[in-house]
């Protein structure tokens, strides 16, 4: 893959110099000045450090017994019963753990020492509702009641930028919103022309003077105003950063479905050189309460693809290095299957931090399967909000006790 | 008393005015609606004066004739109220208990008045459909033949004509409070094509939404539950004894009935031994009960101790008390604004929703309630996508026919509403949730389609400085602000760009 190519390069420097971010910046009162090029863009570039972040939500509770196998203890089998990963085709990871065996690209990238795998992660007094239980994940609060997200919360800490984080897909997820600041969303289409308004330039610019707030605007008109005026700026920029960067998504769009076409999108853009830091996607269909082993073996298949996918890339890429990958999900599955072959909600569950720069390996003590909690859920050995610290110190250089309202000791995988 | 309040209404905007009187004496309506008569759980003027004071200590030391004085003094300047702001309240209720009014059924909406307006909606609620005579419901290939993978292709087509069937049917409706509740009923009972896989299972329970909704709560429920795509929807039918699947069980009381934070997890594992038995029929596509399967001995949740069945186990969780609440709770902030179930207003009507826990009985009361009107409901809420595109549609004489085939149901998977699919058991956000950049993309490009292919003569027959006003009539907005005015006097002579900026105003965004 050859490096960022020089018409990249300018047409990025274009946009940011004089383009719609740049007059973004003028209408949320931030001098100009301050947003051109330098200021932003070499904030991520390698030579200075800069991380980005994919953060990859599992909605549904994914099975964390049934994603890294516990092949070699008995009582795994013996409670799993006809939903049980065998020895025999599990990809062997060591201390007698196995991946799935949809995992072979994750498995390529273990083998590479990419991968940290960290056992046992929870909160104290683990919900079991799906809604509570990331709304508790997404806040970073394991009260459920704080009404922001811990990426939200970091976004409200830097400077008005609706570059700064992506969500790809229609509507914010709790994670991504903040007091005063949240993530821009935006399709999960690689063509550049579905990035930006069909309409002209004359609708655009009488969209634009629509969408200014005024003293006797309410809080959801002015909400609705930021929306439109932000889209403006991110369409620009988005639109010309797939026109420029090498078209990656179909590589493995097909296998990966809608999920890999968002990680194409992803790619492509932080190819393209992109001042985003945070991006958002998405895999949906992990509540399985039923018939387990056939769906959820494509459900990794496709997780796997758009993975393996999405590392394969990004080799040769400057920013490509320093992307780290994080995959959570709300809770993890009870270690008896139920009467219909599939498994009910959980907690003590694995976590997934996939990267060049990671220390791939083991994290976090591996739960007992026969010491459980009262409602038969595997112990809580590694509270989540340890992971994010790291993420917030190493990735996004904020110190996390703002964040995330106390310390807690970082996870070492980068 | 009396005095400062009127001089302070004087001075202040007219905005301030409303919302401070409006939340001064917010219940004592509720003592004269029709529904509820008679059977008010507290003397009326009590309630007045409680918020009036702040205290019930000063209650007891006023005297009657102040009472009965600020009763006459509400009830009058409601009466100001609503006959002042009619047709703009007209709107707002046309808006939320259906998807927006023509400029000529807002004359018919004054012509009748509030009260009789409100009756004639709830009337709705009960009326055997005539549009749905108008707009036929799609074919559907017989259960057995779409078990299996075979009629993939076949199912895709019938899922499209499913979704536009129920949006034509939203538009042409006689009686959209119905469809709206069907809606909200979607709503409070997600379930998703993602994975019931049967467009003829939706389409059923759609059916009950529309013919049982109004009725009592666990008569719904019951038969929502036993309804195919229920079961497969949240793995019902595979229930057995000896490991009952929990999904069901929770998903009732968290998402359909109590509410997170009035069940236990013993709760859950309890209630889940109720459904043990109930299964779908892959044969017929019907519900079947297995007494094989069924786990006959004692279960105790929620305080209650039998051999429940799972109807009796449905009775049990609609009518606790904080199912009352939950439910009022989700209701009002669909119509009104958005309130948890500890909001004052719900806890003012839960006791009278409780009484027979018919929806339709709900609906009616939140309609004829103070704060329905109160300044924080008319800017309370924003648009559903559902709601934006089919009062659109209706504003512009447009149907899902209008456009390219498949066109209105990718518009609405774009938005992040798409019918019959919500994402999760959690169904969809609301308010802030559609306030995205991708959404506002979404919108601004649909905008400019659906205004070059609607019918804009209320607007071309206008003089062009006429256009402005004649824009906000079509689009049953009450008044646009000063500074959206000036944006439309610039565009005013070109009637598709004019409409398109009024289809993305903020005013025209929020609900």
């Amino acid at each position: 893959m050859p490096s960022l190519s020089m018409d990249r390069r300018q047409f990025l420097a274009g946009a940011l110099a004089t383009g719609a971010y740049g007059a973004l910046h003028h209408t949320l009162g931030v001098p100009r000045s301050r947003s051109i090029g330098p200021k932003v863009a070499p904030r991520l570039s390698p030579s200075q450090g800069g991380r980005i972040l994919v953060l990859l939500t599992l909605y549904g509770g994914n099975d964390g017994l049934n994603t890294v196998v516990p092949f070699s203890d008995p009582s795994y089998i013996q409670q799993r019963g006809s939903i049980a990963i065998p020895e025999s085709s599990v990809l062997q990871i060591g201390q007698g753990f196995g991946l799935h065996p949809a995992l072979t690209g994750i498995k390529a990238l273990w083998d590479a020492g990419q991968v940290a795998i960290i056992r046992g992660v929870g909160y104290p007094n683990p919900n079991y509702s799906h809604f509570e239980s990331m709304d508790i994940w997404q806040s970073g609060n394991p009260s459920g009641d704080q009404p922001t997200g811990w990426i939200g919360r970091w976004l409200d800490t830097t400077r008005p930028d609706p570059m700064q984080a992506l969500w790809l897909g229609a509507n914010l997820p709790l994670a991504f919103v903040g007091k005063n600041q949240q993530a821009s969303s935006i399709a999960a289409s690689s063509s550049p022309a579905s990035q930006i308004p069909t309409g002209g330039a004359e609708l655009r610019s009488f969209y634009a003077l629509l969408q200014q707030a005024h003293r006797y605007d309410t809080k959801l008109q002015r909400a609705s105003m930021s929306a439109g005026t932000n889209m403006l700026a991110v369409s620009q920029v988005i639109s010309q950063s797939l026109q420029h960067a090498p078209a990656v998504a179909q590589n493995f769009a097909a296998t990966a479905g809608s999920f890999g076409t968002e990680l194409g999108v992803v790619a492509q853009l932080i190819s393209a050189g992109m001042p985003t830091q945070v991006y958002g996607v998405s895999l949906n269909g992990f509540d399985s309460h039923a018939g387990e082993l056939a769906s959820y073996a494509t459900l990794l298949k496709q997780l796997d693809s758009g993975v393996a996918g999405f590392f394969k890339s990004l080799r040769g890429v400057p920013q490509g290095a320093q992307t780290v990958l994080v995959i959570y999900t709300e809770f993890g599955r009870r270690v008896v299957a139920n009467a219909s072959e599939g498994t009910d909600h959980g907690s003590g569950n694995t976590a997934f931090v996939i990267g060049p720069s990671v220390k791939g390996g083991f994290y976090g003590d591996q739960p007992s399967l026969t010491q459980l909690d009262s409602n038969g859920s595997l112990a809580v050995t590694t509270d989540f909000r340890t992971i994010y610290s790291t993420v917030l110190e190493q990735i996004l250089d904020v110190d996390p006790s703002v964040i995330l309202g106390g310390q807690f000791t970082g996870v070492p995988f980068i | 008393m009396f005095g400062a309040l009127v001089l302070y209404s004087r001075l202040s905007s007219a905005g301030t005015y409303v919302s401070a009187i409006v939340v001064s004496v917010p219940y004592s309506r509720v003592s004269t609606n029709d529904t509820l008569r008679g059977e008010s759980p507290q003397p009326p003027e009590a309630v007045v004066l409680s918020t009036f004071c702040g205290s019930s200590a000063i209650i007891r030391s006023q005297s009657q004739i102040l009472n009965i004085l600020l009763l006459i003094f509400h009830e009058l300047w409601w009466y100001l109220y609503v006959v002042a702001n009619s047709r703009a309240l007209l709107a707002h209720l046309s808006r939320r208990a259906g998807f927006g009014a023509t400029p000529a059924e807002l004359d018919v909406a004054e012509r009748d008045g509030w009260d009789a307006t409100i009756r004639r909606l709830v009337k709705g609620l009960h009326e055997t459909d005539a549009g749905l005579s108008q707009v036929l419901p799609p074919q559907f290939l017989p259960f057995a033949s779409e078990v299996g993978a075979g009629a993939a292709s076949a199912k895709t087509a019938e899922f499209l004509a499913l979704t536009n069937w129920w949006l034509d049917l939203m538009l042409s409706t006689p009686t959209p409070f119905r469809e709206k509740l069907v809606l909200f009923l979607h709503e409070q009972f997600p379930t998703a094509y993602s994975k019931v896989n049967y467009p003829s299972l939706l389409y059923r329970q759609n059916a009950i939404f529309r013919d049982m909704g109004h009725g009592p709560f666990d008569t719904l429920t019951i038969a929502i539950s036993k309804d195919p795509a229920m079961l497969i929807w949240l793995d019902a039918g595979t229930d057995l004894v000896a490991h009952p699947n929990e999904n069901f069980a929770r998903e009732l009381m968290e998402r359909f009935a109590l509410g997170i934070g009035h069940y236990t997890e013993s709760d859950v594992k309890q209630l889940a031994r109720c459904f043990t038995g109930w299964a779908l029929n892959y044969q017929t596509g019907l519900f079947t009960y297995s007494v094989a399967e069924h786990d006959f001995g004692v279960k105790t949740f929620l305080g209650h101790s039998g051999a429940f069945t799972g109807e009796q186990a449905i009775e049990i969780v609609t009518k606790e008390t904080a199912s009352a609440h939950w439910i009022v709770s989700r209701f009002w902030s669909w119509l009104a604004f958005p309130v948890g179930p500890n909001h004052p207003v719900v806890a003012n009507l839960a006791p009278l929703y409780a009484k027979n826990r018919h929806f339709g009985s709900l609906l009616e009361s939140i309609l004829k309630h103070p704060e329905f009107v109160s300044t924080q409901s008319t800017t309370g809420l924003v648009k559903q996508p559902v709601e934006y595109t089919v009062g659109t549609l209706r504003a512009l004489q447009l149907t899902t026919a209008s456009f390219p085939s498949g066109y209105v149901m990718n518009l609405l998977i774009k938005l992040g509403q798409q019918l019959f699919n919500p994402p999760t058991v959690g169904g969809w956000g609301a308010n802030g949730f559609w306030l995205s950049t991708a959404a506002s993309l979404t919108r601004l490009d649909f905008a400019q389609t659906a205004a070059s292919l609607g019918n804009l003569s209320r607007i071309e027959d206008e003089a062009p400085r006429a256009r402005i006003d004649a824009l906000a009539n079509m689009l049953g907005i009450e008044k646009w602000t000063k500074h959206t005015t000036t944006v439309l006097h610039a565009a005013k002579d070109n009637p598709v760009m004019l409409t398109s900026l009024g289809l993305v105003a903020p005013e025209y965004v929020m609900n």
